[in-house]
């Protein structure tokens, strides 16, 4: 296994800020009890700890990358608070929420604005996408997110010439934007 | 023409225009302003298939660390229940009361807890005790079985067996060339001599060289002086986790030959929520214990351990995962785990095909 040296937090910082996802991995494994934690003793199961735990890292990345951002305590408190922040809105949005959550941890209030926006982007275009019928689906997630060429979509699908392939992806995009916008009220500045 | 339009987007937005549809683009759109709206639509939507891709490629990095933590804490687990078995249990113990007491002693153990949970492995494995009726080990008593034959084909007349010795067999999985037979702890436990044999082999001695009772998982060798080793193997251990709904399948010896069974996993964990087994769907049978359970590629997720005997359809794995680090904690034997192998673009049959070299009838004497 490889030998993990202990990093100083803001090199653990600057390193991700440059793309280095390596920084995930001893943060994952470091927080990973603190977050299980606090969800189970919330009233989540392991597996919605898990959910949470990923989530909260990827949040925290996201924050860390955006230009300016400045961290201002420490990476455990911040990752906590954020979990913190996520489970407490799912417990609502499920009405399972009791009123208090027990902490084990101090926690700070954090900006989360910018990550729910996104959350929301995320999840509005999951839904356009998944609401989609095929082929439009498929050619979509072809093009777009897995990054095919027209060519092997065409070919993939059957059609007798790229063109056509072209032409069928455009009105797909264009049934998806519909949804996606639609889901999405005053994203539209 | 719409479509033009659609495209002509596209490539500006991708930056994709040649100098003069660039400039001609420009200027439409200034004095478009519906065309504007649908540029900035697009790079609104382009932007969120981005961090879709990237949220996606995140999320499987995660998924990647996990399983790997995951695996090592089998490791962890099984290296503590050798040294610590004592001290495990009160952890487990709080662990069952203490969900709703917490916030006093909160955060002293809270971290204990979570170690307990991370280790699950090794404490669930402890209390697990198997003679419970529900629980059947699925090794197939041989002589029984002669027994009942010969009345029914001659009708008692036929010697009866004279052997005071009880025969069982089960099945099991070469892990390496050089001679290494997975199997069942239950299926070997007491034996004085015990043999394999398939298609290939008639009949080869083993000898015991690993065995880890409460994984229930042992490891023969071949002791034949005439043996050269086994073909090549092509398959390997997964070394993540099967999920619900995941299509497997299982080669074993309930009979004389060979049989192939199908089905999928229906739980991370097994009998009375024993994380180091898989909950199955497939049809098991005395003889199966010990066989190895294959995801659709042909990599070895878990052998085949027992069925509940109450709950129709419910049989259970050993994991792959706790399988090797029960392998990698022990001394013997040496031997380096393979992973993954080179199964995954052949179809069923030729997966079989492949395999049925390396399952064997494990025969066992006591």
């Amino acid at each position: 296994m490889k030998q993990v040296q202990p990093v100083s937090e803001p090199d653990l910082l600057d390193a991700l800020r440059r793309g280095d996802e390596e920084p995930l991995r001893v943060l994952y494994r470091k927080h990973y009890p603190m977050i299980i934690n606090l969800v189970v003793n919330n009233g989540g199961s392991l597996q919605e700890g898990k959910d949470i735990h990923q989530e909260t890292l990827i949040a925290f990345y996201e924050r860390v990358r955006e230009p300016g951002f400045r961290l201002e305590c420490s990476i455990k408190t911040f990752l906590y608070s954020v979990a913190r922040r996520l489970w407490l809105k799912q417990l609502q949005r499920r009405q399972r929420f009791g009123g208090t959550l027990n902490d084990a941890e101090v926690y700070v209030e954090v900006e989360m604005e910018l990550v729910e926006r996104r959350e929301a982007g995320f999840r509005a275009m999951h839904e356009a996408l998944e609401a989609m019928g095929e082929p439009c689906r498929s050619i979509l997630k072809d093009f777009y997110l897995a990054e095919r060429s027209m060519d092997e979509i065409a070919r993939k699908f059957g059609y007798t010439n790229t063109d056509n392939a072209k032409t069928q992806k455009y009105k797909c995009l264009q049934r998806l934007k519909k949804r996606f916008f639609a889901s999405m009220p005053g994203q539209i500045e | 023409m719409r479509m033009v339009k659609a495209e002509l987007i596209e490539r500006y937005c991708r930056g994709e225009l040649t100098p003069d549809e660039h400039l001609v683009f420009v200027q439409w759109m200034d004095s478009d302003p519906a065309l504007r709206q649908e540029v900035t639509e697009y790079m609104q939507l382009s932007d969120v298939f981005k961090q879709y891709r990237d949220r996606n490629r995140l999320q499987e990095k995660l998924n990647a660390i996990h399983d790997e933590m995951e695996t090592e804490s089998f490791r962890f687990a099984s290296q503590m229940k050798k040294v610590d078995v004592v001290n495990v249990s009160p952890i487990k113990r709080i662990f069952s009361i203490g969900k709703n007491q917490f916030s006093k002693v909160a955060a002293a153990i809270a971290v204990l807890l979570v170690a307990a949970a991370l280790v699950g492995v090794g404490i669930n494995r402890l209390n697990v005790t198997r003679s419970q009726s529900a629980y059947q080990e699925l090794r197939r008593e041989v002589e029984d079985i002669k027994r009942k034959q010969s009345v029914q084909t001659a009708g008692g007349a036929a010697a009866a067996p004279t052997a005071s010795t009880s025969t069982y067999t089960g099945s099991g999985i070469a892990i390496d060339p050089s001679g290494l037979v997975l199997t069942s702890h239950h299926l070997i436990a007491g034996a004085r001599t015990i043999y394999i044999s398939n298609q290939e082999f008639e009949s080869l001695p083993m000898e015991l060289v690993y065995s880890d009772a409460s994984l229930d998982m042992a490891v023969l060798k071949v002791v034949d002086s005439m043996f050269t080793g086994f073909a090549e193997m092509g398959y390997g251990f997964r070394k993540s986790v099967a999920d619900p709904g995941e299509r497997i399948y299982t080669l074993g010896y309930p009979r004389e030959d060979m049989v192939y069974g199908e089905g999928s996993i229906s739980s991370y964990t097994g009998f009375e929520g024993d994380s180091a087994s898989y909950q199955m769907s497939i049809p098991v049978n005395p003889g199966n214990s010990g066989g190895p359970v294959f995801d659709t590629q042909g990599n070895l997720i878990g052998i085949v351990s027992a069925r509940n005997a109450n709950a129709e359809g419910a049989s259970f794995a050993i994991k792959s995962a706790a399988i090797v680090s029960s392998l990698n904690a022990s001394e013997e034997p040496e031997f380096r785990v393979q992973y993954s192998g080179r199964l995954r673009g052949l179809d069923r049959p030729a997966q079989v095909k492949r395999l049925r070299r390396h399952v064997f009838m494990v025969k066992v004497s006591n």
